[in-house]
């Protein structure tokens, strides 16, 4: 019988049910070949129908982050060939909950900030690097401060270089434009400690505790 | 490898270390659980029916072996089937998660409520691992050790009084604490002499008196001879399991003439083959939640090598695996065992 975990390389992710298909597991699976990064979302069951749950995955990582497939059906990487490896666990993660008879829209690159009461877009600047900027209003401290919280939620969400020079403005350390990723990341940003808190449940989860320790 | 030493199964060298032999090389076990999420997925055993059901259990116990290659496989993955059949309330959860003891609920109040069921050892979720025994007995045969499990008395305390009620109990009326230790032991011997008679060749005896709430004083006192007991009375090799922080009890178990103690990642394997001083073999050790659920394969080696490097008879994993580990972390340690060996 062939390996079934030969050559997948390093799990960076695990959906430990997955809500929507029979509760399997899928990982995503990364490795790096001549080209650069390489990433498979990867279940060992054996259900019928499973490959059509996991190409959905794959299908929505593309919309979703703007990665590209590979030869084979079931791999993805980034046009870049980086890894991106905080940023590509939480594009996967969001395509697995995205539900199976819904159509995944490319993300946009702005979002209505409830905080600040404003629409926040990420305009590119070329070469990897981001702005945040606050529609229709004045440039002052309180949006300021805003947009600076905001931007360094963006680098912890895509794992991004933040310019020192500029608080509203992050760069992908590729120097390449990733616009759908940033469109979705964005999303995420005004909740990023809830994003933390979602791995950090994660990991806690399916840890046996002795029964002295346990609640 | 020992040149001098024939080849072995891992069945062979498992026994030869509890016994403590020579052995061909290092064995690789874990004597709690090594069951994953994604090896459920392989075989089709996902929780919680591989802890109630014998087939699922038996072939998701036997990937230790056939996907990791482990020299041991345990079908006992959690540490509630007894406390299931003395009458606890549970919580079998999902498939990525631990069943558990409602210990909010308590079943008893004292000593004199403790009634252990005639259906001990029948009761469909002891049952389902005594099957499980046989058709791992017949499905691998001599080449792989079978390992049980059956819960020590202060495990079962916890689970049936509730912890802290039975912790503020152990301070208050040492009296009463003996007896209900001293009636629940009869489950960890029925259960355990079941385990032996189904096939298993040796038997972890999880007894939590934990290093974070229970001191090396209290081990003596409370359990040392209990556990002197457990090994006249039980006829196979046993292996004492306790989390935590151990090193101040260790003297005491090795001690109570067990094969084995699984020891955690809060002690160093020096210091605790220094304690032991041969009287007891090692397994364990390498950490769950930072290491082998966490990190990655080449650290997982690195832990594995200060075990061998320190004279650890058996290398395992510290307590029951995470569900979420990687595969590639797992087979990281018995790759790790066979480097080692290459080099001295």
């Amino acid at each position: 019988m062939a390996d079934p975990f030969a050559d997948l390389g390093q799990r960076i992710e695990l959906v430990s049910t997955d809500r929507y298909f029979r509760e399997v597991s899928i990982g995503l699976y990364a490795r790096e070949d001549s080209e650069g990064w390489i990433f498979r979302a990867r279940c060992f069951a054996s259900h019928d129908g499973l490959a059509d749950r996991l190409g959905f995955i794959v299908g929505a990582m593309e919309t979703l982050g703007g990665m590209q497939r590979t030869e084979a059906e079931d791999t993805l990487r980034f046009s870049c060939g980086g890894a991106h490896m905080v940023a590509v666990r939480r594009l996967f993660l969001q395509a697995c909950k995205i539900k199976p008879d819904a159509k995944p829209d490319a993300p946009v690159l702005s979002l209505w900030d409830k905080k600040s009461e404003l629409t926040v877009t990420a305009v590119g600047v070329g070469q990897g690097a981001y702005a945040l900027s606050a529609e229709g209003a004045e440039e002052d401290d309180q949006v300021r401060r805003r947009l600076g919280a905001l931007r360094n939620a963006m680098v912890k969400l895509a794992d991004a270089q933040a310019d020192e020079a500029a608080a509203e403005r992050f760069c992908f350390i590729c120097g390449q434009d990733h616009e759908p990723l940033v469109g979705l990341l964005l999303q995420a940003a005004p909740n990023v400690r809830a994003v933390m808190r979602e791995y950090e449940m994660n990991a806690a989860r399916g840890v046996l505790l002795a029964p002295g320790s346990q609640e | 490898m020992n040149g001098q030493i024939a080849a072995m199964t891992g069945r062979q060298r498992v026994l030869a270390a509890l016994r403590g032999q020579e052995v061909d090389r290092t064995p690789v076990c874990c004597p709690t659980s090594v069951a994953t999420v994604e090896l459920m997925d392989l075989v089709d055993a996902p929780f919680p029916d591989a802890n109630r059901s014998a087939e699922p259990m038996a072939r998701l116990a036997a990937t230790a072996h056939t996907i990791l290659g482990f020299d041991s496989v345990m079908p006992v993955f959690s540490i509630i089937q007894e406390s299931s059949a003395l009458g606890c309330k549970m919580q079998w959860e999902g498939k990525d998660n631990w069943p558990t003891v409602r210990m909010s609920e308590p079943i008893w109040e004292g000593p004199d409520d403790i009634y252990i069921p005639n259906d001990l050892i029948s009761h469909p979720d002891t049952k389902c691992v005594l099957d499980a025994i046989k058709l791992l007995r017949r499905e691998l045969g001599d080449d792989v050790a079978i390992f049980g499990k059956t819960m020590g008395p202060w495990s079962l305390a916890y689970h049936c009084f509730g912890v802290e009620k039975f912790l503020l109990l152990s301070l208050d009326d040492p009296a009463a604490t003996k007896e209900i230790l001293e009636k629940l032991k009869k489950s960890t011997i029925d259960f355990g002499n079941a385990q032996i008679e189904a096939g298993v060749d040796a038997l972890t005896l999880p007894d939590h008196a934990t290093g974070d709430l229970v001191s090396g004083e209290y081990y003596q006192r409370y359990l040392r001879d209990l556990h002197i007991e457990f090994a006249e009375r039980i006829p196979c090799p046993l292996i004492l399991h306790i989390c935590g922080r151990t090193v101040d009890r260790m003297g005491f178990i090795a001690e109570t003439g067990m094969a084995a103690f699984h020891y955690d990642s809060k002690n160093k394997p020096g210091e605790s083959m220094d304690t032991v001083a041969g009287r007891i073999a090692l397994v364990g050790n390498i950490n769950n939640p930072e290491t082998l659920f966490s990190k990655g394969p080449d650290d997982v080696k690195a832990e594995v090598f200060a075990n061998l490097d320190a004279g650890v008879q058996m290398i395992g994993p510290e307590c029951a695996i995470p569900l979420q580990t990687s595969i590639a972390n797992l087979r990281a340690i018995p790759e790790a065992v066979v480097e080692w060996h290459a080099r001295h």
